[in-house]
C-alpha cells in the first residue's frame, strides 16, 4: 500500500515489506511512522527545547549579572581615573613655573659623586672576601 | 721598546680600571700581566697581553712596575687617535710614551706603595658555561633596574640571572654559546651588582665569556679581549638564615 514520508513527504508507492521489517523512506531513508508515533516525537523535541531554553535563560541571568558587577567596578575606577586627572593637571600646573625658573641653570654641568663599590661592600656584613675561604 | 696599537692599550688599561685605580704591572719577555685585588678586597683581576698582540716588543728583562691606571687612561684621552699605535719605553725609571703627536713623561709609582699581587683563590668551581658577553652585560644591567644585588646560578640552558627588589623580580636565562658544564643540583650565588656592572661593562668587547661558579661560590669570569686573556674574580654575598 502507498504511504506519504512524515519527515520528507515523498510519495513510497509499494510496500515492499521484506521479513516483517518497515521498509524506510526511498528518498530520505527515514523509518515509515505513524501519526501517533509523529505526535509522540514531535513533544519530545518540544520539550527538550524547552528545557535548553530554560539553561539558556539561566546563563543569560548569570550574565547580566556579571555584567553589571562589572560595570560597577569601571564606573569606581573611573572615578578614580577621574579625581587622578585632576590631581594631574594641578600637579602640572605647579611645576610649570618651577621648570620655568630652572632654565636659568639649565646650561650648568651637574656633578655628582660616584658610588663607591669598595666603601659599599665593605658597609655590607654579608659580603665575603677574597680569597676566598669556604665557610664551615 | 714597545709598541702596542692606542685600542689594544686602551683595553687592557679598561679591563684593570673596572675594579683597580692602580696595580703593579709585571713586564717580561713574554709580554705584560698582572693580577690585582680591589681595596675591599671583594674582586680581582687578571690580564695577561702576551708578546705577540704588541706591533714590536724587545723587553728582555724582567720589571714590575706600579702602574696608575687613572692616569694612564688621561693620558689615552689625550692621544685617542685610535689608529695610532703607542710606543713605550722605559728610561731612567720613567715611561716614555708617544703616538707620533704627544709624547707624554710618567713616573710611575713606587712599587713599595702599590697593593702586592694576590693569591688568586684555588677553588674547584663545578659549573662552567659559555656565554656571550654583550648579553651579560645587557642583562647585568637590567637587572639593576630592580635591585643591587643578583643572584647567578645554573640551569640546563646556561646561565639564571635572578634579581629581587621589595616587590619585583626579574629573571633570565642566558642560554649557553658553547661549553655547558652544569652540576645536576643546580649551583647558585648572590653578587653585589656593583661590581657585576664595571666588570659586564670591561667584557662588552669581548665576543665570549666563560663564567665558572659553584653554590655560594666565588664567581670567575674568563674571557679574550683584543689578543688578551683576562679573568675576574668575585666573591659572593652570603645571607644568613
Amino acid at each position: 500500500m502507498p504511504w506519504i514520508c512524515p519527515y520528507c513527504g515523498t510519495e513510497n508507492e509499494q510496500d515492499g515489506r521484506v521479513g516483517r521489517q518497515e521498509p524506510p523512506c526511498r528518498s530520505c531513508k527515514n523509518p515509515r511512522a505513524t501519526p501517533e508515533e509523529l505526535a509522540r516525537i514531535r513533544e519530545a523535541k518540544i520539550s527538550s527545547i524547552k528545557k535548553d531554553l530554560e539553561e539558556l535563560n539561566e546563563v543569560a541571568g548569570k550574565l547580566r549579572d556579571s555584567i553589571e558587577f562589572h560595570a560597577s567596578i569601571i564606573a569606581e575606577h573611573q572615578q578614580d581615573l577621574n579625581d587622578a586627572r585632576k590631581e594631574l593637571g594641578e600637579l602640572r600646573e605647579d611645576a610649570a613655573p618651577l621648570k620655568e625658573a630652572l632654565k636659568r641653570w639649565e646650561d650648568q654641568e651637574v656633578f655628582y659623586e660616584k658610588r663607591d663599590k669598595a666603601f659599599m661592600a665593605e658597609q655590607d656584613p654579608f659580603q665575603t672576601k677574597l680569597p676566598f675561604e669556604v665557610p664551615a | 721598546m714597545m709598541k702596542i696599537p692606542q685600542t689594544r692599550l686602551s683595553a687592557f688599561c679598561n679591563v684593570l680600571s673596572a675594579l683597580v685605580p692602580e696595580c703593579r704591572l709585571m713586564i717580561t719577555d713574554q709580554g705584560w700581566n698582572t693580577l690585582a685585588v680591589d681595596t675591599a678586597n671583594v674582586a680581582m683581576v687578571s690580564a695577561n697581553l702576551p708578546k705577540a698582540q704588541f706591533d714590536e716588543f724587545t723587553e728582555t728583562e724582567k720589571a714590575e712596575i706600579g702602574l696608575d691606571l687613572m692616569k694612564l687612561k688621561d693620558f689615552l684621552k689625550v692621544m685617542d687617535d685610535e689608529k695610532s699605535t703607542i710606543t713605550i719605553e722605559r728610561k731612567e725609571g720613567r715611561l716614555i710614551m708617544s703616538d707620533g703627536r704627544y709624547t707624554v713623561k710618567h713616573t710611575p709609582l713606587d712599587v713599595q706603595t702599590v697593593r702586592k699581587r694576590p693569591n688568586p683563590p684555588s677553588l674547584s668551581l663545578p659549573a662552567a658555561i659559555d656565554i656571550d658577553a654583550g648579553q651579560l652585560q645587557e642583562a647585568i644591567k637590567a637587572m639593576g633596574v630592580i635591585s643591587d644585588k643578583v643572584r647567578l646560578g645554573t640551569c640546563k640552558e646556561g646561565l639564571a640571572l635572578d634579581a629581587e627588589g621589595d616587590t619585583d623580580q626579574l629573571h633570565k636565562v642566558l642560554e649557553s654559546t658553547g661549553k655547558c658544564q652544569v652540576p645536576d643540583a643546580a649551583v647558585r650565588s648572590l653578587f653585589s651588582l656593583d661590581y657585576l656592572k664595571e666588570i659586564g661593562k670591561a667584557m662588552k668587547g669581548a665576543s665570549t665569556c666563560t663564567a665558572l661558579l659553584g653554590q655560594d661560590h666565588p664567581i670567575r669570569f674568563d674571557f679574550e679581549l683584543d689578543g688578551m686573556e683576562c679573568g675576574y674574580f668575585l666573591a659572593p654575598r652570603l645571607e644568613g638564615d
